[in-house]
């Protein structure tokens, strides 16, 4: 009878368990170890050989003299990627403060955070081309700046540089940001905050002394999603970058699978990136779990 | 010696069935090709983003019963990569610019094309049928239409033509221009350095010195540049939306911002300018060979050129196009001197060493 229930529980345990551990191993496991196969092979004048090397792996990390070297490039995105988190943040923080705390209506409150949420259901494609109707030479800006008296003659410092790549990004991931941090600040228990004011903190001081801290693990997500998302961004920066501002990393791995057509060299600077996201993931997951366990230690 | 009689009975009637079978076969061959109904077949081509257009798709699915699907391709590289990817149970039909067809037939990518059914196989002339997509006996593209990478402004802010390559330099035109995102203008340097005056090919086959070169020169025009456009239509939009003046790009874009009414107007810098001759290719291990054959052959008929052409405004390989087009067509793509603008064409072909062709452009497109 112990050994039949013992076979029904390993039935369930397991018979739940191997869907998600099939399209682990589909979807993640096997991708994953063929890109990393594919890193270590060679690109043939016809065919991928298959004879390991390490070339692709020198030839990204060698620092070539001038500009090009993909390891610059890589420097580079990660500065764009940190601008745009930061933006992201400082964005998202105000609009989930003020949708959790300044709105007291339930309903409104609801209604708030859709809004919020909404331009996630548009298609990327979309956000970005509008971004070159708002900041092109005769877009809806430079018009706004004209009627304005501000400028006399359109200005083309909006559009096809970093400053529009970062812009759309911005606007693209600022909900990746704001639905954890909304959920954050949600869970803060309201008796804290009230007990911060009955212990005569002043309004600033409940927030930097209670809220901020307890919602740091939010803002970590959220800046763990809009950094990764930002460093793997290939469109934006091609629809919206000029000369020089349209290539980032993404961008030199996309080429590789297609106009350079080098799928090996692609393979080696994707399982850099891969690798370097991990370890930014690891970290953040670090900070993250020691804000939860000061939120548990304070919970006591 | 009645069973021996019955088993050589018994195979005779084998073979003859198995005969049967395969002169049905070979019968097919004989059927008139023009009146086979493909019920539904579909055809999957891989081309250039012009080579679809419903003037001359339509005629054809109709007088087949099939289905045409198209794929677009930005480049060369990607056509390459889409195949790779693909191959012949994606694709049937490709048309791939001289850089890169010879590398498809070298590669073994491609199905021979059985010229007795193209009927305009000998009115094509023998100057536009490069031996690059031969090999032995085998046929592997059929010459299809052509044209220049020149130079296109907007005439009503650029008052005189671009006369030589190097005014693109020029500071009053910072931030005006838009190049292709391709390593074509490396090509265009090697042009400017008069690389090509003894040999052709040699802007395929640049110097590591003459690339670097090309590299330094190509990032210094990068203020100058507002965008490098990837397809036709990115193109057209920066000169619909003003944010260009001056482009290096393809006639057909030419044709349809004059459409729309924007005063275009083109030139080639007295350097010269190099361009592309596309041919039409089966791709290795495609399921519908005689429905792509087929096609080839109405693209390249005197009527489906001249629909080709009058949907591109590119250049006919098949002269006889002419009886199709009306006067404004046929001075649009030069086919009253198709030959004299041919020989002013330096064609893409292959590139050996592309992987330094590549890094080039690369490199040109991360300076600061």
């Amino acid at each position: 009878m112990i050994t039949r229930q013992l076979k029904i529980n390993d039935f369930l345990k397991y018979g739940i368990l191997a869907p998600v551990v099939i399209w682990l191993m589909l979807f993640l496991v096997i991708p994953y170890f063929n890109l990393l196969m594919y890193s270590f092979w060679k690109n043939g004048p016809f065919a991928i050989e298959h004879t390991p090397t390490f070339e692709n792996y020198i030839r990204f990390f060698s620092l070539k003299k001038g500009s090009g070297a993909p390891l610059w490039v890589l420097f580079d995105t990660f500065r764009i990627a940190l601008i745009v988190t930061v933006c992201a943040v400082i964005i998202s923080y105000p609009l989930a403060y003020f949708i959790n705390f300044g709105i007291k209506n339930a309903k409104y409150k609801k209604m708030f955070y859709m809004l919020a949420v909404i331009p996630l259901w548009i298609s990327y494609v979309m956000k970005a081309y509008s971004w070159t109707i708002i900041l092109g030479t005769h877009g809806l800006l430079n018009s706004f700046l004209i009627w304005l008296h501000i400028t006399e003659k359109p200005m083309e410092v909006f559009l096809y540089n970093d400053f529009s790549v970062i812009i759309a990004m911005v606007n693209i991931y600022v909900p990746f940001v704001l639905m954890p941090l909304y959920t954050s600040l949600e869970q803060i228990p309201r008796n804290l905050i009230e007990a911060s004011e009955d212990l005569g903190c002043n309004p600033a001081r409940t927030f930097f002394k209670v809220v901020f801290p307890l919602s740091l693990p939010g803002v970590i997500t959220g800046a763990t999603y809009a950094f990764t998302l930002s460093m793997g961004d290939f469109l934006a920066p091609q629809l919206l970058g000029g000369a020089t501002s349209s290539t980032k990393i993404a961008n030199i791995v996309q080429m590789q699978f297609g106009t350079s057509n080098n799928w090996p060299y692609g393979a080696a600077i994707g399982v850099v990136i891969l690798v370097l996201i991990l370890v930014l993931l690891a970290l953040t997951g670090k900070v993250e779990k020691h804000f939860s366990k000061l939120d548990a230690e304070e919970g006591k | 010696m009645k069973k021996t009689l019955f088993c050589a009975f018994a195979l005779t009637a084998g073979l003859v069935l198995l005969n049967g079978c395969k002169g049905k076969a070979v019968g097919t061959a004989a059927v008139d090709w023009n009146k086979i109904d493909f019920k539904g077949e579909q055809l999957n081509l891989l081309t250039w983003e012009q080579y679809a257009d419903k003037t001359f798709v339509e005629p054809f699915e109709k007088k087949y019963n099939c289905k045409i699907n198209a794929t677009f391709f930005a480049s060369g590289d990607d056509l390459l990569a889409k195949i790779k990817a693909g191959g012949g149970s994606t694709y049937d039909i490709i048309s791939p610019s001289g850089d890169m067809a010879g590398y498809l037939v070298d590669a073994g990518m491609l199905e021979p094309i059985d010229t007795t059914h193209i009927s305009a196989w000998n009115d094509i002339p023998e100057t536009f049928k490069r031996n690059d997509v031969v090999k032995g006996t085998d046929i592997y593209g059929v010459p299809y239409l052509w044209g220049p990478d020149y130079v296109m402004y907007n005439a009503d802010v650029i008052k005189k033509p671009i006369e030589s390559w190097n005014e693109l330099w020029d500071p009053q035109y910072v931030g005006r221009l838009a190049l292709h995102d391709d390593i074509s203008n490396i090509y265009m340097i090697g042009k400017m350095l008069g690389r090509d005056a003894a040999d052709g090919q040699a802007l395929y086959n640049m110097s590591d010195a003459d690339l670097a070169y090309a590299k330094d020169k190509l990032s210094t025009l990068n203020k100058s540049i507002r965008k490098y456009w990837s397809n036709g239509g990115e193109l057209e939009n920066l000169f619909k939306n003003k944010e260009v003046d001056i482009a290096v790009g393809w006639p057909s874009t030419l044709k349809n911002l004059q459409d729309q009414g924007m005063n275009m107007k083109w030139c080639i810098p007295k350097e010269g300018c190099t361009g592309w001759f596309d041919r039409l290719m089966i791709v290795k291990g495609s399921q519908h060979v005689q429905l792509a054959t087929l096609w080839i052959d109405w693209c390249t008929s005197a009527q489906g050129e001249a629909l080709g052409s009058i949907a591109t405004t590119f250049s006919v390989s098949n002269p006889k196009a002419a009886d199709y087009l009306n006067a404004d067509q046929k001075k649009i793509a030069m086919v009253d001197e198709m030959y004299q603008f041919f020989k002013s064409i330096n064609f893409w072909s292959y590139v050996k060493n592309r992987e330094a062709y590549n890094d080039t452009w690369t490199e040109v497109k991360t300076s600061k």
